[in-house]
């Protein structure tokens, strides 16, 4: 739901109880699980990413953050394989600094905003070997330390959105700030699935609240607005202009049809990150067994576009 | 179905019993002798043999069965003056009795706050309290809201999660198991404001009688407790207005007689304006419009149509109503949502040992959320919609036996997130339909006064719900069209309450209570909130089921003055339901598969000392309990506390009449602190740091403790019509930061290689001082 209520009413709470106050809060110490944490994807696009793993584990809630533990946590010596049921590859451990060209450039751009490090290292299929396919399953399996963690995933038909363009935002005149429209073409077959991201300027990838399902509009053409995805409270959110976008500016969107099992993950997950204040925790639903995670296929529509000056 | 056996049996061998006498019935109403009020619950009694005696019902009737011979028979009620009658039975009498408030000196007459005491003792049930809405208004509020719920919350074995919890919690139930009654209609959402005040307005209130543990078989429909308001009928007497002026809110009831000693109405509001002050300031900004209120209108009439018949036409509208403005984008968001009842009822009295009362009740919650951008325009509406039809009959075989039956219809209608939204050319809906359901249930129960020492109020409720279509199963795929017989489940509750004195001023009282419950709130907050959604019973969500064992000692020491009590209680919960642990809420067609079913299990110790007469009065409530839940997908399937679970939970009330001019009142909680589910790693996802939770409910806030104050001062009427006096209060006295809630902040600046995790405790009420104004004026 584009609306959501709990945060509104959590709005209309913290407005009238305006004397309410914060101090810090030290939880109690439990001890941390070290869970394997997997975000792996499998993408069929025009862009043409290979499928890529980034393997992790947990830490304690209490541990020191500094580059050091965060380097620390990624897996580095486990076997990792994507199994099509024809062809079973092994995902090869590689740095961002070693890709070769293109590939580094492909993997730059797909994992901007998330890493700046070249020196950061995944499982990926350099050799792009296992040929994606609309309908068809994948499994990932990984194995580390004597432990197997699994997960399976789809890569959905795609469905696109066309007649992009900008509009002027609703309400005052604002010139230097512009709303994406297009329309949404899905199909009446089944359930389908979508999420969208905004790179801005070849730099940030927004995805916050980009999740849509087709619930209630299936088989209908309508025009929706597509505003930026930027996560409220974050340093990059402004009130009136936050989901906007900056005339001149240069935005690639990429609209992707994706999984029940991956839309109900980042649908949990980005809930259980800006849940508010009254709610209880929630788990994000994974597909990964013996870890937490992500292992998703998607079938993306991409297309680069500049931001009209009125 | 041996317990269903025994209970048969019992109650062919107690009638088998009533033998026929040569006897006589006194019957009649007993009131108030200044506004015509009936008084629920006066005692009437002969004070030389306490075997003879009843109380009036719920409709301030009355009626008892006594041997010929020469009879004082007193009556009593808390706050008035008891009158004794000297009565020569020799045949059926109608005596309506009036009695007048207030306590005069000892030794001219008896004190009727003592006599009420006695029924501490005295009565059959466990776990049973009646609040009295002077007491009541004595106590402090917060900014200057008297507060029914929030007072009930003082009494042992009742329970809120924190300041920001909303709902309350009896002997270990969920919220949606208290039975709200207004009039007879049910309360779906009893908390304006997120539940910080209570949609009761204090001075359209009469009587409010909590039940929780014992219930008797009279009551269903929800498995832990009742809290039964009955409003004012209005002063038959004389016009009168009541208001009060406080910081948030201000409110005014007016009554007075239709038709003098036959008729009489009142009328009662209240709203908040807040947030209306600064509308002046809000002019031209971008937020202008933005607003928040509540209101609550309470209404009712009635008419004496004879001696033995009576009609009552009561209503509630209450509504909270949220706009939030954004006029610089064009932006608005709209959230109204509220209770409607109405509730009309007719009282025959057949003989007058036969007192038949039927109730027709409409009650209405809903919900809506709105929000417009120019083209864009989305609605989303939930609720609850129930027509029920009531029937009791009350009837005072003799002095032993007081026998009670009814049977009750409850057409539900329940409606899920409906969305629909419109834009540019176009326009869509989920198309989610109603859920229908009926709910029939019949009753008997007889109040057995063994012997001088025994007294039995054992009953047995039947109760069945049959779900109706429009449905899709999802056990089968099967569809089922509007109307069309889902399933149909039933149940049967027997309830047993049993007292034995053991001296004159101490009994031992004990209680089985069997419940079942057919509708469901399931939230996914700490507390709960207005958008949650009752949901009905169905083929996948099954009833809920209870048993709950009681046993108390009751006894009352100096002469009555101080009643106390020790009750130990467990209770068993069966079917129990909550959400799915990665539920996020938005628009479900199918929210039953979004949930989890399991059990749950609460025990405790609820110690209960309370002085109610003299100048200085109050209680002390001390409960020690433990509240815990077992579902198949949550925590492994290893049992868990609930956020409300608390192991110590004590309330001191105490008040202090110094003279006609000044009053003062204190109130001191304090219970262990708010389970939560703590955060146990940490792990990067996404290109952000994110949480991984440990085992629900395992680790615990610090304990909540509180300090309120207020002080009356009446000062001396220049004339007899009109009255007032100020309220000075002061909550949270000592400024404890009460954590009500934890958040979580994690931020990580990729570029910056930095990243931080943080956790803050929010504290929502700190010292808040209030002042009210409260007036009354009347014709006499």
């Amino acid at each position: 739901m584009k609306y959501n209520i709990l945060f509104v009413l959590g709005l209309m709470m913290i407005s009238v109880f305006y004397i309410a106050c914060e101090e810090e809060f030290v939880p109690d110490d439990i001890q941390a699980k070290n869970e394997y944490v997997v975000e792996g994807h499998i993408e069929l696009s025009n862009a043409d990413i290979p499928a890529y793993v980034i393997l992790s584990k947990s830490i304690s809630y209490f541990s020191d953050l500094n580059i050091e533990t965060f380097k620390s946590v990624y897996i580095k010596n486990a076997d990792v394989y994507i199994d099509d049921g024809n062809k079973k590859v092994k995902l090869k451990y590689v740095c961002i600094k070693d890709l070769s060209f293109p590939l580094v450039f492909k993997m730059i751009s797909e994992l901007a905003g998330k890493i700046y490090d070249p020196e950061f290292c995944f499982y990926m299929d350099v050799n792009n070997e296992i040929i994606k396919t609309p309908g068809k399953e994948y499994k990932l399996f990984i194995e580390h330390d004597g432990n197997i963690i699994s997960a399976n995933t789809e890569i959905p038909d795609r469905v696109e959105v066309d007649s992009l363009h900008f509009e002027s935002p609703p309400g005052q005149k604002n010139d230097s700030f512009a709303l994406l429209w297009g329309i949404l073409n899905d199909p009446p077959d089944g359930m389908n699935f979508y999420r969208y991201f905004i790179k801005e300027n070849f730099k940030k990838n927004y995805s916050y609240n980009s999740l849509r399902d087709d619930k209630i509009i299936n088989g209908q053409s309508i025009k929706f607005p597509f505003p930026k995805p930027v996560q409220p409270g974050s340093k990059d959110f402004d009130f009136e202009t936050g989901n906007l976008y900056k005339r001149g500016d240069t935005i690639q969107f990429k609209f992707c049809s994706i999984s029940e099992d991956e839309f109900t993950f980042w649908k949990s997950f980005q809930f259980s990150k800006n849940q508010g204040l009254f709610s209880s925790y929630v788990r994000p639903s994974d597909n990964i067994d013996n870890g937490i995670g992500i292992w998703g296929g998607q079938n993306c529509q991409i297309v680069n576009m500049i931001v009209p000056k009125e | 179905m041996k317990e269903i056996i025994t209970f048969l049996l019992i109650l062919g061998i107690c009638i088998g019993k009533i033998n026929a006498q040569k006897v006589f019935t006194i019957s009649g109403y007993v009131t108030d002798s200044d506004k015509g009020e009936t008084l629920i619950g006066a005692n009437v009694y002969v004070p030389e043999q306490l075997n003879y005696g009843t109380s009036t019902n719920s409709y301030g009737f009355y009626s008892i069965t006594l041997p010929e011979n020469h009879y004082i028979l007193r009556y009593s009620y808390l706050g008035y003056q008891s009158m004794d009658v000297d009565l020569n039975l020799i045949k059926d009498t109608v005596i309506n009795v009036e009695l007048k408030e207030g306590i005069v000196l000892k030794n001219v007459v008896i004190d009727a706050r003592k006599e009420e005491a006695k029924s501490n003792v005295s009565g059959t049930q466990v776990g049973t309290i009646k609040v009295y809405m002077k007491n009541l208004k004595k106590v402090p509020a917060l900014m200057g809201e008297v507060d029914l719920l929030k007072t009930i919350q003082l009494l042992p074995g009742v329970t809120s999660v924190s300041d920001g919890g909303a709902g309350f919690y009896v002997r270990g139930g969920g919220a949606d198991q208290n039975l709200v009654l207004l009039d007879e209609a049910v309360v779906y959402n009893s908390g304006h404001m997120l539940g910080f005040f209570s949609v009761f307005n204090a001075d359209a209130i009469k009587s409010t009688t909590l039940i929780k543990g014992g219930m008797p078989a009279n009551y269903g429909q929800r498995l832990s407790s009742v809290v039964d308001v009955k409003m004012k009928e209005g002063n038959d007497k004389y016009f009168s207005i009541d208001g009060g002026v406080g910081v948030i809110s201000s409110r005014l009831t007016l009554q007075g007689p239709v038709i003098k000693d036959k008729s009489s109405f009142i009328i009662s509001a209240r709203r908040t304006y807040v947030l209306d002050l600064v509308q002046p300031f809000l002019k031209g900004k971008k937020f202008e419009g933005t607003n928040y209120y509540f209101y609550d209108l309470n209404t009712k009439i009635n008419y004496k149509i004879s001696d033995n018949d009576r009609l009552y036409l009561s209503g509630y509208f209450g509504r909270d109503v949220f706009k939030f403005n954004f006029a610089t984008r064009n932006f608005e968001i709209d959230i109204p949502y509220g209770n409607s009842t109405a509730t009309l009822r007719w009282n025959h009295l057949f003989t007058n040992k036969l007192f038949l009362n039927t109730s027709l009740i409409y009650n209405d919650y809903n919900f809506s959320f709105g929000a417009d951008q120019e083209k864009f325009k989305v609605r989303t509406f939930s609720g609850v919609r129930d027509i029920n039809l009531k029937e009791d009959l009350d009837y005072y075989y003799n002095s032993e036996h007081r026998f009670k039956t009814g049977l009750n219809y409850i057409y539900h209608r329940l409606t899920p997130q409906i969305l629909s939204a419109e834009g540019d050319g176009f326009a869509i809906e989920n198309n989610a339909e109603p859920s229908c359901a009926h709910e029939y249930s019949v009753y008997a129960l007889d109040e057995w006064k063994i012997n001088e020492t025994l007294m039995m109020n054992y009953g047995l409720r039947l109760s069945a719900l049959s779900q109706m279509g429009n449905y899709t199963s999802k056990l089968t795929g099967k569809e089922y069209t509007s109307g069309q017989l889902v399933t149909t489940y039933y149940n049967i509750d027997p309830r047993i309450n049993i007292r034995a004195f053991l001296d004159e001023n101490t009994s031992l009282k004990g209680s089985l209570t069997y419940t079942s419950q057919y509708l469901h709130l399931v939230s996914n907050s700490s507390g709960s909130f207005p958008n949650d959604i009752w949901v009905p019973s169905t083929e996948y969500v099954k009833p809920e089921k209870g048993v709950q064992y009681s046993l108390g000692l009751f006894k009352n020491f100096f002469s009555d003055s101080y009643q106390s009590s020790v009750e130990v209680y467990y209770k068993d919960l069966k079917n129990q339901i909550e959400f799915r642990e990665d539920y996020v809420g938005g628009i479900e067609n199918d929210l039953e598969t979004k949930f989890v079913f399991g059990k749950g299990r609460a025990y405790g110790t609820e110690l209960f000392i309370k002085k109610s007469s003299g100048k200085f009065t109050g209680w002390v409530s001390y409960t020690l309990s433990r509240t815990e839940r077992k579902f198949d997908d949550i925590n492994n399937n290893e049992w868990f506390r609930t956020t409300y679970d608390k192991l110590h939970d004590l309330s001191i009330v105490l008040n202090y009449d110094l003279n006609k001019k000044w009053s003062f009142n204190t109130v001191f909680v304090y219970g262990s602190g708010r389970r939560y589910t703590p955060v146990s790693d940490i792990y990067v996802l996404d290109g952000s740091i994110n949480l991984e939770y440990g085992s629900r409910n395992s680790a615990a806030l610090s304990p909540y403790h509180r300090l309120d104050i207020s002080i009356n001062y009446y000062p001396v009427a220049k004339n007899k019509k009109w009255k007032s006096h100020w309220s000075f209060g002061v909550y949270n006295v000592y400024n404890r930061k009460n954590p009500a809630f934890i958040d979580y902040n994690t931020d990580i600046d990729i570029e910056e290689s930095s990243a931080k995790v943080t956790a803050s405790k929010i504290t929502i009420f700190p010292i808040i001082p209030s002042i009210t104004y409260n007036f009354s004026w009347n014709s006499k």
